[in-house]
């Protein structure tokens, strides 16, 4: 192993593992001061940092695996006798991490250079995608959950600014507010659960939190209810139900921050933060179960969800939701490696899957119905087998990547929960399985069915046609016009057929495809689960289960199962397609409406929010200011009273005053009977 | 030396404003650069003393005592001098003020009064933060409130006569509920003393008040009088609900850089003066009214919260955040924990700026779109990117996210709230997650603000709007610089604030 | 040895002649005619508490000198103001000039 050789040479690149993350930085406020200079260049000063980190990060890896764990900390705050540091720390997970992360994001900058490249703002979205990587890597090398807190803060406040990256569309606004103000409930349930725990062991460190954990400092309620708290901070993050609402909507801002951000990293911060916090969880079995149900209820809610939908992005989103309620499911049930190592696998096929959604959108003049698709197999042939292979990884096909870590996840399932959780697993990875082939199918056999590429169809969801359609509404349609250049599909050459994109939009397709192929064997159980050993090391995380062989062929069959209803659905139409629609269509319209969970919420919160609201500001002028404006008014009007018998006759005065000194004087004999 | 930086540093404005009365009206460029220079030689004069401020010491440093009245047993003094408390908004009121006046150079009307009155108001915030004097804190704090009445009610919007009386009305009031509990204060110890040796000095009183030899003056109904009577004159100040309806009014009237002045330094006055006067003098009375204070700063948050969320007009809108951030102060105070008094500092000092930020953000909207209604607006990133960049970021920092300053605060508020003693506010884990949905309201009415304001399609009338002005640039660039410094990096004003707060927290905790 | 008492009553009754005029009269000359009258009263009270008071004493005579010669000041600068006023206002009716009211 390489390790050996850098340890002889005494590099010691984990001591620069902080520069991982200050290299997006740096192209971040690079591209932020210079950009609009630089124009096209961005993407290679992007690509050129984050390529750095890369190398830092494999660098780093290798020197971790057979090494130390390594902290390195600054004084932050002084806060009363505490003092709370801020710094920097590689551990097995976190090494592990920093490849992930680095590598996606790398091969989405890549990507969005050709995906971006006739967008007047390019520059802005790789600045973004700059600070978003600094974000992302700096949560990952947090050493204490504070720093972890404000990273994560960081790469909402990214998610937010790239979902509403294309800032002009209504839709993109909405859904920016929504993803940002929804995560913010899990946040300030995170906040909570880390004051509590700052308050009762008197720092943010991991380690000392996982010692408080180990000597019983913290009462068995206090940790249930801080591990509560602290998974509410990763629901809204990793999109759990009942807080998801906001991933699918996410799927506004452009198709590479789909990728990267909501399918690959951020979203998985989540899973992230409970493995970090991983031994307070194992304290509490009530924490425990909550895990373990909230992520199965949400793999089942979020394929069904899949099941139904049309449109490619949503699809995958629901797909990305459903697999990380796998990985909490898995953590859940004491699996830390197997949800971990799912969180690995499923970053390089969902990226893979949402790239290739991103070149087929891309190819077909942004378009992201899968009705009005088909029979792009023979066209984009990279991008089709690059899908297939991240389809068949996801649906847990033996050898690939999804395969290895769902055998897992279904091993511990089925070893720590119960029945009923291993039985909504097996029915998700059925589901998963078929959600995944009917959108293969339906976007890449059959006929394409988009037609002439430059007439979008009124029925097609299409940015271009919804921009326009406010615009002609807002300003007139000249101003929409002028507007065109800002989308990146644009093309001038009329062409009816789609074909396959540029090589800088396959070349990271194909990278991540070989990923999803090989990244299961370095768990693999006949490797010796390698993975398993790296992470769990000198960590107290409790054994982790192994199914037997026939698990493996259970989870194979079901895959293949699923696969093969979509293959006589859509490609064969065996089953008539409306076959399910049409025998129950009342829970087939449960699952398009999103289980009417959004309508709910309006109804539930944000109405009633805005009504007292409007209530109080009522009661705020009328009685709490009206109680004012009536003392001010009170005195204001006798004052008028009073002075309308000042008439400014100095005779009147003189009277009042001998009257007046009258009365004083008779006063005076009455009650003292004389001056004395 | 210090100490007699502190008399120049207090008086260096009111000289400024005497040599403006001098300048013929008519160079108007003279008199502006003239108030830069004196409120920049403030902001240097600041600087100084904080990079000679002794962080070790707890107590009070620098101070001078020169006596000003002597009538018997009725002795003032000019007693001055600065500790971990009003260190930092010595440095948030030079600093904001400097930055104000930048934002000001838009002002065409009677430009010469504006930076007098300018120059006397920041004399009198100067001289509030300085005074340990009752007496001298007293005429300081009025002080203030003059030249605020003009500013309002000279450079005001439509209904500015309408805003500035109600100003001067409140706190007119307040500052008559605070004299006189400082006359009572001071015959109260006086008694106590058999009018021996007595002062208006707080540091003198606080010894007094807390020597136990005294108990039949000082009883627990006449201290609890006394500290209510204090509460309410601060609480009008900072404001807290129901005495806040003048800052919305006051707010949306004032031209931006008063504005910036009035959310970023006035208001600070009010939690300045409760932890000084209040906490300070009657710390036991504090710790029995913990649970009222820290409802009433949950009242402020949530309250404030809900209001701005229905508001229409932009700047209410932030005005009414005003009251709801000033929310947490009061809440880090009342936890009477180390972390949440520095909360409660830290939050003074970090709000001081993001509010001047977010106040000078929608004064250039205004200045440009000619309106002020969120529904008329929206799209202006198109036109005004780097405006709206600003705007926004000053947003985010107002929802307290990290890396920029309001974040820090609003951590350590809750920290000490929740490790608040259950023997001083029973239902702190209650408040602390009522507080927690604040947090979320927040976020709430600031991006649907953003939302509807910077982005979504813009109005054909809005196309070709001149974006931010090279002078725009030092107002906007610094306070962000500052948020995010102390976001980032708080260990400079955390060092600062920790022993005073130690102290301070020591006194109830006995 | 005549009373005091007649004296004060004398001094009373003038006084109250004197405030009856100030505060009824309209013309402005009997107003200030009205003032003298009250300011001659006091003097008789000083005089003769000055010859046959309690603690008699020459200061009341004095006084009296005093205010006989303020009184006299008092008259020329009244009536200046009068004349100023009749020129500029065309009338010195008490009741014209109420322009410092409310």
């Amino acid at each position: 192993m390489c390790h050996g050789i850098l340890k002889e040479k005494g590099v010691g690149m984990m001591h620069y593992a902080w520069l991982i993350p200050v290299f997006p930085l740096i192209t971040f406020l690079i591209l932020l001061v210079a950009g609009r200079v630089l124009k096209e260049k961005v993407a290679y000063i992007g690509i050129a940092g984050l390529a750095l980190s890369f190398l830092l990060s494999v660098l780093v890896l290798l020197e971790r695996i057979g090494g130390e764990t390594y902290t390195y900390v600054l004084n932050w705050m002084t806060v009363g006798e505490n003092v709370v540091t801020m710094g920097y720390e590689v551990t097995a997970l976190n090494a592990m991490m920093l490849i992930v992360v680095t590598l996606v994001s790398l091969v989405v900058h890549i990507f969005s250079k050709e995906y971006m490249k006739e967008d007047d703002r390019i520059h802005v979205f790789f600045a973004y995608l700059g600070l978003f990587s600094f974000s992302m890597l700096g949560l990952v090398l947090a050493p204490n959950i504070l720093q972890l807190f404000i990273f994560w803060e960081l790469v909402g406040l990214c998610s937010f600014l790239l979902v509403g990256f294309w800032y002009f569309k209504p839709e993109a606004a909405a859904a920016a507010k929504k993803a940002f103000l929804i995560t913010r409930i899990g946040d300030v349930g995170l906040l909570i659960g880390l004051v509590l725990l700052f308050n009762r062991v008197g720092s943010f460190n991991y380690a000392e939190i996982y010692t408080a954990v180990e000597m019983d400092q913290l009462s068995a309620p206090m940790i249930t209810t801080i591990a509560l708290l602290i998974f509410l901070g990763a629901v809204g993050k990793s999109a759990q139900f009942p807080l998801h609402v906001w991933l699918p909507d996410a799927m506004e801002g452009p198709t590479p921050v789909s990728a990267l951000i909501h399918a690959a990293t951020m979203v998985a911060a989540g899973v992230y933060l409970i493995g970090v916090m991983y031994p307070l969880f194992l304290a509490s079995s009530t924490a425990m179960t909550v895990v373990a149900y909230t992520g199965a209820l949400t793999a089942l809610f979020a394929a069904t969800m899949a099941l139904v939908n049309n449109d490619i992005k949503r699809i995958l989103a629901y797909s990305t939701i459903s697999q990380l309620g796998f990985m909490i499911l898995a953590l859940g049930t004491a699996g830390y490696v197997a949800g971990l190592f799912h969180l690995m696998t499923h970053a390089f096929f969902k990226a893979l899957l949402f790239l290739g959604a991103g070149s087929v959108i891309f190819a077909v003049h942004h378009r992201q119905d899968i009705r009005d698709m088909g029979g792009l197999w023979g066209k984009m042939k990279v991008t089709s087998v690059t899908f297939l292979i991240g389809s068949l990884a996801i649906a847990g096909i033996f050898p690939l990547a999804g395969f290895w870590s769902k055998e897992e996840i279904l091993a511990s399932t089925l070893i720590n929960g119960d029945g009923f959780l291993f039985l909504i697993a097996l029915v998700t990875a059925f589901l998963t399985a078929f959600y995944m082939f009917r959108l293969f199918f339906k976007t890449f056999t059959g006929e394409f069915k988009g037609g002439d590429l430059n007439d979008p169809t009124e029925e097609t969801f299409n940015e271009q046609a919804a921009w326009e359609a406010t615009q002609s509404a807002e300003v007139g349609l000249d101003a929409g016009y002028e507007e065109r250049k800002v989308y990146p599909n644009h093309q001038e050459v009329p062409e009816n057929e789609p074909r396959e994109n540029a090589g800088l939009m396959t070349f990271p397709l194909m990278v991540l495809a070989v990923l999803a192929v090989i990244a299961g064997f370095i768990n693999a159980p006949f490797l010796g689960h390698q993975l398993e050993a790296f992470l769990t090391a000198g960590l107290n995380v409790g054994t982790q289960p192994h199914g037997a062989l026939w698990l493996a062929f259970l989870s194979v069959a079901v895959a293949v199962a699923g696969i093969s209803l979509a293959w006589a659905m859509y490609v064969k139409g065996f089953i008539r397609e409306d076959f399910f629609s049409s025998k129950a269509p009342s829970i087939h319209k449960l699952f398009q409406n999103n289980y009417y969970l959004d309508d709910i919420y309006l109804a539930v919160f944000v109405r009633p929010t805005k009504e007292i609201s409007l209530l109080l500001w009522e009661m705020d002028k009328t009685i709490v200011d009206g109680v004012i404006t009536l003392i001010g008014s009170l005195t204001s009007r006798s004052g008028k009273a009073m002075g309308k018998h000042q008439d400014g006759q100095l005779q009147t005065y003189g009277l009042v005053t001998v009257f007046g000194g009258m009365v004083v004087i008779g006063l005076a004999f009455a009650v003292r009977g004389y001056f004395g | 030396m210090m100490a007699n930086m502190l008399i120049w540093l207090v008086f260096l404005p009111l000289i400024g404003a005497i040599l403006l009365f001098t300048i013929p009206k008519e160079n108007v460029n003279v008199i502006r650069s003239l108030a830069t220079i004196v409120s920049g030689m403030a902001l240097i004069l600041t600087v100084i003393i904080w990079g000679g401020f002794d962080r070790g010491v707890s107590g009070i440093q620098n101070g001078t005592t020169l006596p000003w009245f002597d009538l018997g047993f009725l002795q003032i003094n000019f007693e001055i001098g600065i500790d971990g408390l009003s260190m930092p908004l010595l440095l948030l009121t030079t600093l904001v003020t400097t930055l104000s006046i930048f934002a000001s150079f838009s002002i065409e009307k009677r430009v010469k009064e504006f930076y007098i009155w300018t120059l006397i108001l920041l004399s009198g915030m100067l001289g509030v933060f300085v005074a340990l004097d009752m007496f001298l804190f007293f005429l300081f704090f009025e002080l203030t409130l003059v030249p605020m009445f003009f500013l309002i009610g000279i450079w005001g919007g439509k209904m500015r006569s309408y805003a500035s009386f109600k100003f001067l009305l409140y706190t007119g009031i307040g500052s008559g509920i605070m004299f006189m509990t400082f006359l009572a204060i001071f015959t109260k110890g006086a008694e106590a003393m058999n009018f021996q040796g007595t002062s208006f000095s707080m540091i003198r009183l606080a010894e007094i008040f807390a020597n136990p030899a005294n108990p039949e003056v000082l009883s627990e109904g006449v201290k609890a009088a006394l500290f209510l009577g204090l509460l309410v004159a601060f609480a009008i100040k900072l404001p807290v609900f129901p005495f806040h309806t003048w800052l919305p009014n006051a707010h949306v009237e004032a031209p931006t850089a008063v504005s910036m002045i009035l959310a970023g330094i006035l208001l600070k006055m009010g939690g300045y003066g409760l932890i000084r006067a209040g906490f300070g003098i009657l710390p036991d009375q504090a710790a029995k009214f913990a649970t009222l204070i820290a409802i009433l700063g949950l009242i402020n948050i949530i309250y404030g919260a809900l209001l701005a969320l229905v508001q229409t007009d932009l700047k209410a809108l932030v005005a009414y955040s005003s009251i709801s951030h000033m929310g947490i102060v009061l809440l880090g105070i009342a936890s009477f924990t180390h972390s949440g008094m520095q909360g409660a500092v830290f939050q003074l000092v970090s709000h001081g700026f993001i509010s001047a930020l977010l106040f000078f953000m929608v004064g250039a909207m205004y200045e440009r779109t000619k309106t002020r209604t969120i529904s008329e607006m929206g799209g202006l990133s198109k036109s005004v990117p780097i405006l709206a960049g600003f705007m926004l970021a000053a947003a985010m920092a107002s929802i307290g996210l990290p890396g920029l300053s309001g974040f820090v605060s609003e951590l350590l508020a809750f920290i000490g709230i929740f490790g608040a003693s259950a023997d001083l506010i029973p239902a702190a884990m209650t408040i602390g997650i009522i507080a927690g949905i604040g947090i979320i309201l927040t976020a709430a009415y600031l991006l649907w603000a953003m939302q509807r304001t910077t982005f979504g399609p813009i109005k054909e009338k809005f196309m070709n709007l001149p974006d931010a002005r090279p002078m725009e640039y030092v107002p906007m660039v610094g306070l962000l610089a500052l948020s995010l410094i102390l976001g980032v990096y708080p260990h400079i004003l955390s060092d600062v604030i920790n022993t005073t707060v130690i102290d301070i927290v020591s006194r109830i905790g006995g | 040895m005549v009373s005091i008492t007649l004296f004060l009553a004398l001094a009373a009754i003038l006084f109250c002649i004197g405030l009856y005029g100030v505060l009824t009269r309209r013309h402005l000359v009997i107003v200030l005619a009205s003032i003298e009258l009250m300011l001659n009263a006091v003097n008789i009270n000083l005089v003769a508490f000055s010859a046959i008071g309690p603690f008699a004493n020459i200061t009341g005579q004095v006084f009296t000198l005093f205010v006989i010669t303020v009184a006299a000041a008092e008259a020329a600068v009244a009536l200046a103001i009068l004349i100023a006023l009749y020129r500029n206002r065309n009338s010195i009716d008490v009741l014209k000039h109420d322009l410092l009211r409310w």
